[in-house]
């Protein structure tokens, strides 16, 4: 207890404290300083956290994806009918249901054309698909309003992302695609991708747009498979090579260039600004040192030590830091959960994600936020224990 | 004693050296950032101000990934007004690794060049030649070769090609069916004289993709992505917009077509939210130094109240002693923000660099530079005034007491 009423060497904690007190002003304009760098890195990082999180692939499903060879995303992949059959029949790794039938589905995917609801246009995923796709997914798709889509008729159903910021996306809402008018039945939600997606019968979509072929086939892997020698295999096919991924790495490999833009924007804002934080923590320190001279010159005359006069100074500095730190968190937490979007540049579609302000994330704010209060401090309070006691006795 | 003291201004900013050269240097930081950050918006804006008012773009209106029949081209052609109408397909190849990202355009290599010949210009032929002949040479090089490209200078710097030189892609969209990658041959370069041409593209002759494609040697969409065409001197635009696009209402692919400052403008609304992002992260770094500037005046302000009782008992009025205050919140703020957008300039090219693809046309407006020195100005303004205002109500008596 007495080392914490007084922790540098003998100077009580209250001095600190008071210094600080008859120095708010100065003191709370650099917490601001701090705050504000530690706000637009929690910020860029939570927007990052958002995408991640729609990307994450489910941990308990070992799903698969069939590309066209050297196809980067579904967007430039084509597979023909009579292969994609081929696939989905005969491939050995695809997982059976109750039933007997391979749990594995021919879609179709597009971006087209919607407009914002607030005005603009952006691009959409409009994925066909087939009834076992429905099944493939399993509990992750949870309908919250309206009905599924019957198969064999012109209706879709829309991500529930997307019904909030996306035109005629409502359920009684017509959808026209090309040519065809489609209506939405239903409002889906799923954590992922699919929520900021509109899905309906891959054979009316096919035939809406004119587009006879599938993008990709999605399938649910048995336990267990060796999905590098898939790959492989399936590269080599003599007949119809394809591109094989687990949906993990697929998922992983659509946000790089967004994922890394987000990282390289979050650590350039932070270096830059964090440069202006400490200098503005340097001033306020070096005007605290100064102001004080005379009174560091009568402590240093009292005997204590220059250890004690460093230590005092600096926590003064991670104080700061530390109220900044905490105002920077309190700033960008009214942004936890508010929705956005932004167009995914590895897909060329819109994405509709929230910013995520995690604990994790928090307290790496606060650990910057001292690191800077820590980098501005520390030549001040080399300064202010440097001082020499008869001049700085002197010095009024 | 009305002559104000401006010597004092000197003195000060000179006594308190390492505080001085901080403050500046805050003021550097945000203001080249500051700069930094406006630069991306005005980039990204740029390509729409810049387009040409008569060139129009013909898509389908349903997705930039549907294409537009073949056939389309000669009753596009056949509508009254259009003159000179080219295909602009995606080529979407990369050069030996995916991270190489480039955009590469199958074009009408016949009609392209008048096309474009106020958005950019020739300035190496395939002989070496510069100048207003490097284009016909190019022309006829392009007619020549069915292999032929045209780059710009970026991807010469990038890549270090140079005319004669073959460059290999490894195509996504359009694959050879023997899996070799695609080969074009440099024949010329190109500087963009606007924005809405990057400096990052390759033009190919579409007929070259095409032959490989109608001859079963290769796989991809066999229709184009847009068709871009001039609207005829004496023609209403829009008369020409809905002339094509009431050919194609009810199919096969129904066309949406606009202007091309409306079809980039769609491209930066797909941008989404970026803009503002990066408009209030902009605002919150000029916020957070303009903080810094405050404190530091604020604290030159107590620092200084001896001084203003002296001032003051001398009969100096209060105007006088605000105006040295705001002078040297001036000096500081302009100095550093002066520096800051400075580099912001002298940086543009390295930005590019690390920009890279997302922004190829990145530059600093002037516009853009007049903007930061106002709002350093502006800053320098607020922070000086505080104090300047705290010192105008200290009784002269009381400042001679205090300590400086």
């Amino acid at each position: 207890m007495e080392f914490l009423r007084r922790p540098f060497g003998g100077l009580p904690l209250g001095y600190v404290l008071r210094n600080i007190a008859v120095r708010r002003a100065a003191a709370f304009f650099t917490a601001l300083g701090v705050a504000l760098t530690v706000a637009v890195f929690a910020g860029v990082i939570s927007l990052r956290k958002g995408l991640e999180q729609v990307y994450e692939p489910r941990g308990d499903l070992d799903l698969g994806i069939y590309l066209r060879l050297g196809a980067t995303s579904e967007g430039e992949s084509g597979i023909g009918r009579s292969q994609a059959d081929e696939i989905v029949k005969e491939r050995p790794e695809i997982l059976r249901d109750d039933a007997g039938r391979p749990m594995a589905a021919a879609e179709s995917y597009l971006a087209v054309y919607m407009e914002k609801i607030g005005g603009g246009v952006t691009n959409v995923p409009l994925r066909g698909v087939q009834p076992m796709s429905l099944d493939i997914h399993g509990g992750a798709l949870k309908l919250v309003e309206g009905r599924w889509l019957r198969f064999g008729s012109d209706e879709v159903v829309v991500g529930r992302a997307l019904s909030e910021r996306i035109r005629n996306c409502r359920v009684g809402d017509t959808l026209r695609l090309n040519t065809v008018p489609f209506k939405v039945v239903g409002v889906f939600d799923n954590q992922g991708v699919y929520g900021g997606e509109v899905w309906g019968d891959v054979e009316r979509m096919m035939e809406a747009l004119e587009r006879p072929f599938f993008q990709r086939v999605l399938a649910r892997l048995q336990p267990d498979q060796d999905l590098e020698k898939i790959a492989k295999d399936l590269e080599a096919d003599p007949r119809h090579p394809c591109k094989f991924q687990s949906e993990r790495d697929y998922m992983a490999s659509q946000t790089r260039l967004l994922g890394f833009a987000l990282t390289f924007l979050a650590l350039f804002l932070t270096v830059i600004m964090g440069l202006a934080a400490v200098l503005g923590a340097i001033i306020t320190m070096l005007a605290s040192v100064a102001a004080r001279t005379h009174e560091i010159g009568v402590l240093l005359a009292l005997g204590y030590k220059r250890e004690a006069i460093f230590f005092a100074f600096l926590f003064e500095a991670l104080l700061i830091g530390l109220i900044g730190g905490a105002l920077g968190v309190l700033l960008v937490l009214p942004l936890n959960g508010t929705k956005t979007g932004a167009m995914n540049w590895n897909t060329f579609t819109d994405i509709s994600f929230e910013f995520q302000v995690t604990p994790g994330l928090m307290a790496v704010s606060v650990s910057i936020a001292l690191l800077l209060g820590i980098v501005g401090g520390v030549l001040p309070a080399l300064r202010a224990a440097l001082l020499k006691p008869v001049e700085a006795f002197r010095a009024l | 004693m009305s002559r104000t003291p401006w010597r004092l201004v000197w003195e000060h900013l000179w006594a308190h050296k390492v505080r001085t050269g901080l403050t500046v240097a805050a003021m550097l930081v945000a203001l080249f950032l500051f700069c930094c950050l406006v630069s991306i918006v005005t980039t990204v804006n740029a390509a729409v101000t810049s387009a040409a008012g008569n060139r129009l773009v013909v898509q389908s209106a349903v997705s930039l990934f549907v294409d537009l029949p073949r056939d389309y081209q000669p009753k596009i052609e056949a509508v009254p007004g259009v003159v000179r109408a080219s295909k602009l397909q995606w080529f979407g190849g990369y050069y030996q690794e995916l991270s190489n990202f480039f955009a590469q355009f199958g074009v009408d290599h016949q009609v392209f060049f008048d096309l474009y010949s106020r958005d950019l210009e020739i300035v190496e032929g395939p002989d070496g030649e510069t100048g207003p002949e490097a284009r016909a040479a190019v022309e006829a090089a392009m007619a020549a070769d069915r292999r032929a490209c045209v780059i710009a200078e970026g991807l010469r710097s990038r890549f270090g090609w140079g005319v004669g030189r073959t460059v290999h892609l490894i195509g996504t969209i359009f694959q050879k069916n023997d899996k070799s990658s695609w080969e074009f041959n440099v024949v010329g370069i190109y500087r963009p004289l606007k924005s809405n041409v990057d400096n990052l593209t390759l033009w190919m002759r579409y007929d070259y993709i095409q032959e490989f494609l109608d001859g079963g040697l290769a796989t991809g969409p066999m229709g184009v992505g847009v068709y871009v065409l001039n609207v005829a001197e004496g023609y209403d635009p829009a008369a020409v917009v809905e002339g094509i696009d009431s050919q194609f209402r009810n199919g096969p692919q129904v066309t949406m077509t606009t202007t091309e400052a409306a079809f980039q403008a769609a491209f930066v609304s797909m941008l989404g939210n970026l803009p503002m992002f990066i408009g209030t992260i902009g605002g919150a770094v000029v916020f957070a130094v303009m903080f810094t500037l405050v404190n530091t005046m604020l604290m030159a302000g107590r620092q200084r109240a001896h001084e203003g009782g002296i001032l003051k008992a001398l009969g100096f009025p209060n105007g006088v002693l605000s105006r040295l205050m705001v002078s040297e919140s001036l000096a500081l703020s302009l100095l550093g923000g002066g520096l800051g957008i400075a580099l912001a300039f002298a940086s543009q090219h390295s930005m590019q660099v690390m920009l890279g693809s997302y922004f190829p046309n990145y530059h600093v407006e002037p516009r853009t530079a007049a903007y930061g020195f106002g709002m350093a100005a502006i800053i320098g303004i607020i922070a000086g005034v505080t104090p300047a205002l705290l010192q105008a109500r200290l009784r002269p008596t009381d400042a001679l007491r205090s300590e400086g």
